[in-house]
């Protein structure tokens, strides 16, 4: 059943190159291109749903053209059911959203079409050439999306260097004198060393397309330098596929892994969680806000990713699912929220003609569903139930509860400051999505040319409902999306399965027992809801009426400010405590003047001591991790 | 007959809460009063403001969108499910499936937010500054509360409310230092929960709506403490009427006292400054932290 399925998705894929070529060459038709691609990738979609619920093991291709012996091989299995199906839904939303927006442009209209088809490339490879050519037609496509400057460089070099890394990780694992497909890989293991270092070489490769730190700092500029399409196919498209090809690599084609391969994915991912956390909840900006929101989903994967190894590296199968599911349900939560988020994002940016949060403001009024598109996909983002973020956060506190224990502190310190990073990082996903929503869709408009913004046309609200919808399905039945997408993926990575742990109403790391029950619990809350506007309206009252806003008693604003004074509205500052003191205000240039100098450094100084006592809570903390991580280190328990 | 008492434990339960919260606020407001050596107001003057509010057509600022009426009944209705799962006299009520402490802890989370965001919502300066100082402190509070969670999980090998409190009552949570740390962290967490500034744009039903909230607020976590550290007297799931009138006893006495030194700690440590509160909420992770180090390795001695 699944051999005429994936021939028809490798003609699908050429016929996406070629829909791409056809742009390339005759760029009038960019729109007739965009809505072929959107088909294309819905078919594409369909196709992959299809294999999934057919439940076949894995089909090979082998493509008549290539070297001699280096033939290119396609494979269709569970797992790249599963990333196509995602990188195909998100595909067509963005296909749909580019025709609407993009329907007088006359360039780029090969960008998305062929990025498509790069990455469906990537993703149904069977060995390293392909999947090398893959990314590297992808990185090209995105860099004719780009716009022209330093950041579509950078993209650039970031997609060739993984599709290098990825290639010589291969080239590593696969047995000396055979061709390095996957099947080859799988027959013959490789040697420990040759793994080890070809698990750190693909960590490297497809950590740096995903935005890993330490290699992350090209990916939230790249965001934002591009237009809507290419950025949410970064966002939702490029860095999902990059992880899901990372879990086949360490999961299924390096053979036994050793204790020390968990960590590395795990403190990778905890920083990588953290720093896009925090980024996302001091971001000036509201696209590189919604790109780091998106980019702590990418450090809980990693974070997922070296669940799957420790569970590996003990043997625990039952663990290993959970810690599979947990990262393809943040996968798949990255790329439907994550592309939403972003595409919302994008619009605002275009009606309000700014991407600064504090020239942002009151767009509720005046883009209502482009707001709620960015509610749902930030909320969906979020640590907060009933989000598909939630769900997946729980799964991963479960995984690291049932994470094997060895004897010692050092052992226990690496799980409990993983479970303190999801912590923080939870709580860090609440205050950004509240100072995203508040800064920038709620309140009074900053300037004239906010209340001139408008919600984008019929078919992009209608595509951005759709994804919101598909967002809140994940949230609120993702026990049901991890059985029909994930399951079969997790069976052939793992060798067990969720089972009776995922069902359409809860979530649970034992089977029968109790867990968490997204859509029993939205409905409880629906429920008091629903009792309280009920006996709201029994009473009668009117609807509220009106009245100026309170200032606190000070006068209104002069008749030149009809929104009232920018300056009394909160542009998202004080969200988070400072860590280090902020520099007073001395401007002069005093580097000649010896006197004004020390001036300046004791004014700086005196500053800093007044801002001393804000810092004792951190350097508790620290001081606590020191502690800690010595007493680990001397071996006490 | 085992559904059917599941059921109406469930029904009693949810009545206990609606009608305790609002008088629980009344009894903390008088008592910190008196504390004070003023007169207070009476106990049940908060179901008076309630009533005279509710029926007060509210005043909306006119840059406020429709997030102002929506956001409070979704903090309400959020912490009314926080309050109906979490167990008073006996266990085994028919939604304790569902009561999973970590969704608990995110459904405060979620009332959280949408207070915050109804407070940015009039564009005020204020309405911004309460946001961004309850978010902040929230980033100092929500990991101490999840590594609490956190740790209780690992003793108890399971993350749902009900499991945890009878193996708590059987005394089974073993060690016990990580517990009472645990516990301890908990407790920095409730006293550092300051009622939270008001918000000037909010009036009339929309007003009441909060002030519920608030009153909800302090009940989940008097509950949550009672029933995770002191479940003295609370009855087993399927216990008869007598152990549910037991229990109804032992839930009133301990929220009493609980309310009584809730109402202390907030008269002796006064109206702490937003930094004190930051500092003790602080604490509370690195308690907590240290609750889950000992869980840990305890576990992997035992």
């Amino acid at each position: 059943m699944s051999d005429p399925i994936l021939a028809a998705l490798a003609v699908l894929l050429v016929a996406l190159f070629g829909l791409g070529v056809l742009g390339a060459v005759v760029p009038r038709i960019k729109g007739a291109v965009d809505l072929g691609c959107a088909g294309l990738a819905g078919f594409g979609g369909m196709l992959a749903l299809l294999a999934l619920a057919a439940g076949n093991p894995s089909t090979t291709l082998e493509l008549p053209f290539g070297p001699a012996d280096q033939a290119m091989h396609l494979a269709l299995d569970p797992l790249a059911a599963g990333l196509l199906c995602l990188l195909f839904i998100a595909g067509a939303a963005i296909a749909v959203i580019a025709e609407a927006t993009e329907r007088k442009a006359t360039t780029g209209g090969a960008g998305l079409p062929i990025s498509l088809a790069g990455l469906g490339l990537a993703v149904l490879a069977a060995d390293a050439v392909t999947l090398a050519i893959g990314f590297s037609v992808a990185g090209a496509a995105l860099w004719t999306c780009a716009q022209p400057g330093r950041a579509r460089t950078i993209q650039l070099v970031v997609m060739l260097f993984a599709a290098a890394g990825l290639f010589v990780a291969l080239a590593l694992l696969s047995p000396s004198g055979a061709a390095s497909t996957f099947e080859a890989i799988r027959a013959t293991p490789p040697d420990p060393w040759r793994a080890g270092a070809g698990f750190v070489c693909a960590l490297a490769a497809a950590g740096a397309l995903a935005g890993l730190v330490p290699l992350h700092a090209w990916l939230v500029p790249a965001a934002c330098d591009s237009p809507p399409p290419a950025t949410a196919m970064l966002c939702g498209g490029v860095v999902p596929i990059a992880h899901g090809i990372l879990l086949r690599i360490a999961a299924e084609l390096t053979g036994p892994a050793p204790l020390w391969w968990a960590l590395l994915p795990l403190a990778l991912g905890a920083a990588t969680a953290l720093v896009g956390g925090w980024q996302a909840a001091r971001a000036t900006e509201l696209d590189s806000a919604v790109a780091a929101i998106s980019h702590r989903q990418t450090g809980l994967a990693a974070m997922a990713l070296g669940l799957v190894l420790l569970a590996k590296a003990a043997d625990l199968p039952d663990l290993a699912a959970l810690a599979v599911a947990a990262m393809l349900l943040l996968l798949a939560t990255q790329a439907v929220c994550g592309t939403l988020a972003t595409l919302a994002a994008a619009f605002i940016r275009n009606g309000a003609g700014t991407r600064r949060l504090d020239r942002l403001g009151g767009l509720g009024h005046f883009m209502p569903l482009t707001t709620i598109a960015l509610l749902a996909g930030v909320f969906g983002l979020a640590a907060l139930p009933p989000a598909a973020g939630f769900a997946s956060v729980y799964l991963l506190f479960q995984a690291i509860l049932s994470a094997p224990r060895a004897t010692g502190l050092a052992p226990s310190l690496v799980l409990a400051g993983a479970a303190l990073v999801l912590a923080l990082t939870a709580a860090l996903s609440g205050t950004a999505l509240v100072r995203l929503v508040g800064v920038a869709c709620l309140g009074r408009p900053r300037t004239p040319r906010a209340t001139a913004a408008q919600d984008p046309p019929r078919p992009v609200r209608a595509a951005l409902l759709t994804l919101a919808g598909v967002s809140a399905m994940l949230g609120l039945v993702p026990g049901s999306v991890l059985r029909l997408l994930a399951d079969p993926a997790i069976r052939q990575l793992t060798g067990a399965d969720l089972g009776g742990r995922a069902g359409l109403l809860q979530l649970s790391a034992v089977t029968d027992a109790p867990g968490y029950a997204p859509l029993p619990l939205a409905a409880l809350v629906a429920l008091c809801g629903g009792m309280v506007v009920w006996l709201q309206r029994r009473r009668g009252l009117p609807p509220g009426e009106a009245v100026p806003a309170w200032q606190d008693g000070f006068a209104p604003p002069p008749a030149w400010m009809p929104f009232g004074d920018p300056l009394t509205q909160a542009t998202g500052v004080g969200f988070l405590p400072d860590l280090v003191p902020p520099r007073p205000l001395i401007r002069l240039d005093v580097r000649r003047l010896p006197s004004l100098r020390i001036a300046r450094r004791r004014a700086y100084l005196r500053h800093a001591a007044r801002h001393l006592p804000q810092q004792v809570p951190l350097a508790l903390l620290v001081l606590l991790a020191l502690v800690l991580t010595l007493l680990a280190g001397m071996g006490a328990t | 007959m085992s559904i059917l008492a599941a059921l109406l434990a469930q029904g009693i339960h949810i009545v206990l809460m609606v009608l305790t919260a609002p008088t629980l606020a009344g009894v903390l407001a008088a008592t910190e009063a008196r504390l004070d050596g003023r007169h207070g107001p009476p106990v049940l003057q908060v179901w008076r403001d309630l009533a005279r509010l509710a029926r007060k057509r509210p005043l909306l600022a006119q840059s406020a969108s429709s997030m102002t009426p929506f956001a409070p009944v979704v903090r309400l209705a959020a912490t009314t499910a926080a309050a109906a799962l979490v167990p008073s006299f006996t266990l085994g009520m028919a939604l304790s499936p569902l009561a999973d402490l970590l969704a608990i802890v995110a459904l405060l989370g979620v009332a959280r937010a949408a207070a915050a965001l109804t407070a940015m919502d009039a564009g005020t300066a204020k309405g911004g500054i309460v946001a961004a100082s309850s978010m902040r402190l929230a980033l100092f509070g929500e990991p101490a509360l999840l590594l609490a969670v956190f740790t209780l999980a690992l003793l108890a090998g399971t993350s749902n409310l009900d499991l945890i409190v009878s193996l708590q009552r059987e005394g089974m949570m073993q060690p016990a230092a990580a517990s009472a740390l645990a516990a301890a962290a908990l407790v920095a967490v409730t006293i550092s929960r300051s009622r939270d500034a008001a918000d000037p744009e909010l009036s009339g039903g929309t007003l009441a709506v909060t002030g519920l909230a608030d009153a909800f607020g302090v009940l989940v976590w008097l509950n949550l403490l009672s029933a995770l550290f002191l479940p003295i007297g609370i009855a087993e799931a399927g216990g008869g009427l007598v152990a549910w009138l037991v229990g109804l006893a032992a839930w009133l006495a301990k929220l009493t006292v609980l309310a009584l030194a809730l109402a202390a700690c907030r008269r002796t440590f006064g109206r702490h400054r937003p930094r004190a509160t930051a500092e003790l909420l602080a604490v509370a992770g690195l308690l907590a932290l240290i609750a889950v180090v000992f869980a840990l390795s305890s576990a992997s001695s035992a």
